[in-house]
């Protein structure tokens, strides 16, 4: 295969899953043989905006199917791929695009691209956009192996971003390569955690297991339980990460340990050098969360410090660690899973070859080099030299050619004595004190040299001179800590593979007014400084006790802005509803320290689901409850036919007027769809004060009743909204209907009510068919919440035809939309 | 006939802020409502908690949705059930740093 054209092909027809999208509310599975459809639509749509070969194009959205469907048809089109950082703001976007020049920018929703003369097409849209559109034509020969297939910008630890122009071959060539040193084979699944928009991702998370014919699972978001869920659900065998993921893995399974207590145990057990098959049956409580599949961990993109290396050995676990460059398409060195060298970044890949230079700077030739920096021959010249690249890292390489990496040439410090040294040598040893969660060396520059300055965070309260004198103990002459200082935010500014910004953390120190000694610190809460971002809040009214909308006198759109600077800085779901003005300083604390406490009273109960569960509900409705509903309702029913065409779950949706509508409405469908069924019920009507405890007994027989053989689920008006909505997916994914009532509450009239926007949300996040209901009489029969006698009378039921709403629309839309085609049956 | 009134002033330069952060807008706005200029859209976050003042209830900015007729008269699009009253009708304006909206629904 020699062009990225040349993998796409390979799509058609084919039914294996390709990619499988994990929203947070429903998994959607897209098959080669529709992604190869998409990527051909897609293209076509590409034609109609006038996007021609060699025009550039920027992606700047989430990992998600849409991304790669618009790189991959940009690639068989030949248009340049300008991907950009989900993170970057409007404004490097601008910088990018003043550059580059593309015609169109392809975003997330909620993005807001700055810069003229370039359409714009939304991600999230995309299926809805090319829905009617024709396949494109490819001819193998339209791209050429040295056709530009990207230009990617690096992110930069150092500062300006440079373009690297990237070819069919180079990516090419690096695959073949990775192929010959590590197995890809398509029973293999992956995790994509890392942004597309990145090298590391891109060639071994996306483009690699497309040409192994693999699968490919996205999520949405870091959040651990999201993450772990999917690779629970999804057997995934593979993830691509940075150490710092493995960081986050690694702090989180510490938590929990510690949480239940046994982290003691767990250090010791860690030390014990045993086999990796033990290991893996003595922390098989770790394994588990990462599903029985999973094989092993690539890891590139920055520095793994041995330590961590350690910890993940010791539980068994096979990380292999890579090295590359944007430049190199990206991998240049990589281990094998069973040729691995701890520290050791591996052995170069097949048909790359590595110079060790000045310093030991490792230079590097092969097919995978770029051939430049876009716009910018001064710094092409400057890395490109004789034929080799300069990749500015440090290195060298044992007997048997595995590389070791010393560090970057840009973070060097150069110190008064001309001694070399590397930060990441020092920010080791900072690292293994116990009070310290983080550590940035940087060299000062004074007139003599640089100076070696570290910028710690701190876990606790802690004598930050001792902290300082205890390492520099361990340190050689030239190494010495001269400077130090506690950094005034909870982490370091980072890039999106999560690794540090040392430039920006250079620029505040050299920005500071006096050189802070060893003052006693105490770490600011981060909860704190979220606050003290918040417009117009007063930074002394910051206590425990403050009230948020009192004390620090929050108005509802701070408190949103609050709620979603907690999600997104903890990784967390937060419910919205449950922060009022009422909410204290220290009420949030808890909640963010509770973190994602998994919601222990189980209110789903799965085994509802089970077939000899099934077997019963059926067996009874359709011997009882059926027959004594045929004693007071006769009914008509219109519109079967209308379902004949479904082939997958929907939503049903029906009035309501009282206890007897589910069980008229689940009589009146098909036997296939009403034994897979499951129906909304209002949680709150279930929950009787303790006082009234006759009552709540009774209640209580009503809530397992309705259990049990009318599948009712619980759908919680006030708290946990979004849970009643992943629940609903999760049914959905299962393939079980739902059966809901949008108007929430029975009508007491027996007209319609307004619809709550509960269904405008389900409408849009669940995006299946929806079966409108409409059924006339019950109001006679039994009627409102009243415990009463039922009537006799005639019933007639009305089945409308499935709709499949448009879910870019917005929710109050979507929620007039449906009202309107219940009012009109 | 009953009438209900809501009001809110917007600091243009806080929803400037918000402007880089999808996962904020997310909350607030539609995509539909989104624009690349902070004065319009610190009016339509004013026009949203006027329209949830005059109702009297806590604001559930996903619920409404401001749309503008082709004259660019702004109007309140909501689901059913918080259209309780008959018509409303809002009207909003920007200078500088503000943005202020007024609603009135009359039963």
């Amino acid at each position: 295969m020699k062009t990225v054209l040349d993998i796409v092909m390979r799509f058609k027809e084919l039914e294996k899953a390709a990619l499988v999208n994990k929203t947070g509310y429903r998994t959607f599975t897209t098959t080669y043989a529709q992604l190869f459809e998409k990527v051909a639509k897609t293209a076509s749509l590409l034609e109609r905006l006038r996007i021609k070969k060699g025009d550039k194009l920027i992606i700047w959205g989430y990992n998600c199917p849409e991304w790669a469907t618009v790189f991959l048809a940009a690639a068989t089109k030949g248009i340049i791929v300008v991907p950009i950082d989900h993170m970057a703001l409007p404004e490097h976007v601008k910088r990018i695009q003043d550059i580059v020049s593309a015609k169109l920018v392809v975003h997330s929703e909620y993005k807001l691209p700055r810069g003229t003369q370039m359409h714009e097409i939304i991600l999230e849209h995309l299926d809805k956009l090319i829905e009617n559109l024709p396949q494109a034509h490819h001819e193998v020969s339209d791209i050429d192996e040295n056709d530009t297939l990207e230009i990617v910008f690096t992110s930069g630890t150092t500062g300006n971003p440079k373009g690297v122009i990237l070819s069919h071959k180079n990516i090419m060539s690096n695959i073949a390569a990775i192929k010959k040193c590590v197995k890809v084979t398509s029973d293999q699944i992956f995790l994509s955690l890392l942004p597309l928009s990145h090298l590391l991702e891109q060639t071994p998370g996306l483009l690699a297991p497309l040409s192994a014919l693999c699968t490919i699972v996205y999520v949405k978001g870091l959040r651990p339980s999201l993450i772990f869920k999917a690779l629970a659900e999804e057997k995934v065998t593979n993830i691509v990460a940075v150490p710092r993921l493995l960081k986050l893995f690694a702090d989180e399974i510490m938590r929990e340990a510690e949480e239940k207590k046994i982290s003691w145990l767990f250090k010791k057990l860690a030390q014990l050098k045993l086999p990796a098959g033990i290991k893996k049956k003595l922390f098989w409580p770790v394994h588990r969360k990462f599903g029985k599949n999973f094989r092993y961990f690539i890891i590139g993109g920055a520095p793994f410090s041995p330590e961590l290396e350690q910890f993940w050995d010791s539980l068994g676990f096979t990380v292999v660690q890579g090295y590359g460059l944007t430049e190199c398409a990206p991998v240049l060195t990589c281990n094998t899973p069973l040729g691995r060298k701890p520290v050791s970044v591996g052995q170069a890949l097949p048909g790359v070859e590595l110079m060790f230079g000045k310093d030991g700077e490792i230079c590097a030739r092969g097919e995978n080099i770029s051939q430049g920096y876009y716009g910018d021959k001064a710094k092409t010249n400057e890395a490109f030299a004789g034929g080799w690249f300069k990749t500015g890292d440090m290195g060298f390489a044992d007997k048997e050619g595995y590389v070791f990496l010393k560090g970057r040439k840009k973070d060097m410090i150069v110190t008064s004595g001309g001694e070399n040294v590397y930060p990441e040598d020092i920010e080791e040893i900072l690292l293994e004190d116990r009070n310290v969660k983080d550590a940035c060396v940087v060299g000062v520059p004074t007139r003599q040299g640089e100076q070696v300055h570290a910028e710690l965070i701190l876990k606790n309260k802690a004598n930050l001179r001792q902290i300082i004198e205890k390492s520099n103990k361990l340190l050689n002459p030239a190494q010495q800590i001269m400077s130090y200082s506690v950094w005034h935010a909870s982490d370091f500014p980072r890039t999106t593979t999560l690794k540090i910004k040392k430039h920006l953390v250079l620029e505040a120190v050299l920005n500071r007014k006096k050189p802070r000694g060893a003052a006693l610190q105490q770490p600011q809460s981060r909860l704190h400084e979220l606050l003290s971002r918040i417009e117009g809040i007063s930074k002394a009214a910051i206590k425990p006790e403050a009230k948020l909308g009192i004390d620090l006198k929050l108005t509802s759109v701070n408190r949103v802005e609050l709620v979603s600077m907690i999600e997104q800085e903890f990784n967390l779901d937060v419910n919205e509803e449950e922060i009022t003005g009422e909410t204290t300083v220290s009420q949030l604390e808890s909640l963010i320290e509770k973190r994602e406490k998994i919601v222990k009273r189980r209110i789903f109960r799965a085994w509802l689901l089970w077939p000899p569960v099934r077997a019963i509900r059926i067996a009874y409705n359709l011997a009882i409850t059926d027959n004594f509903m045929r004693i007071f309702c006769w009914r008509k029913i219109t519109g079967a036919e209308n379902l004949k065409g479904l082939k997958e779950p929907a939503i049903f949706i029906a009035n309501h007027v009282g206890y007897f509508d589910a069980p008229n409405v689940l009589m009146s469908l098909p036997l296939p769809i009403r034994s897979k069924m499951a129906v909304a019920a209002w949680q709150e009507y279930f929950d009787i004060p303790k006082n009234k405890i006759l009552k709540k007994i009774l209640y209580q027989f009503y809530y397992e009743y309705a259990s049990i053989f009318v599948n009712i689920f619980p759908f919680q008006k006030q708290k946990g909204f979004k849970r009643n909505i992943e629940y609903a997916g999760e049914l959905l994914d299962k393939g079980w209907n739902i059966l809901f009532f949008p108007e929430g509450e029975h009508s007491k009239t027996g007209k319609l009510q307004p619809f709550k926007a509960g269904i405008g949300w389900l409408a849009k996040e669940m995006r299946c068919p929806i079966v409108p209901i409409k059924h006339h009489g019950l109001e006679k029969i039994m009627a409102g919440d009243e415990h009463q006698l039922p009537k006799f009378g005639r019933v007639a039921i009305k089945i409308g035809k499935p709709v499949k709403l448009d879910y870019t629309k917005s929710i109050p839309a979507l929620t007039s939309e449906i009202q309107e085609i219940i009012e009109k049956m | 006939m009953s009438i209900r009134t809501g009001i809110d002033l917007a600091y243009v330069p806080a929803v400037r802020k918000m402007l880089g952060n999808d996962k904020t807008l997310s909350k607030f706005f539609h995509q539909s409502e989104l624009k690349n200029d902070p004065q319009h859209m610190a009016g339509i976050i004013a026009a949203k908690e006027a329209f949830f003042k005059a109702l009297g209830i806590v604001p559930k900015f996903l619920e409404v949705e401001v749309v503008h007729d082709t004259s660019g008269k702004p109007k309140i699009k909501a689901s059913p059930q918080l259209k309780k009253y008959k018509s409303c009708d809002v009207s909003i304006s920007h200078e500088r740093s503000y943005a202020v909206a007024v609603v009135v629904m009359v039963k």
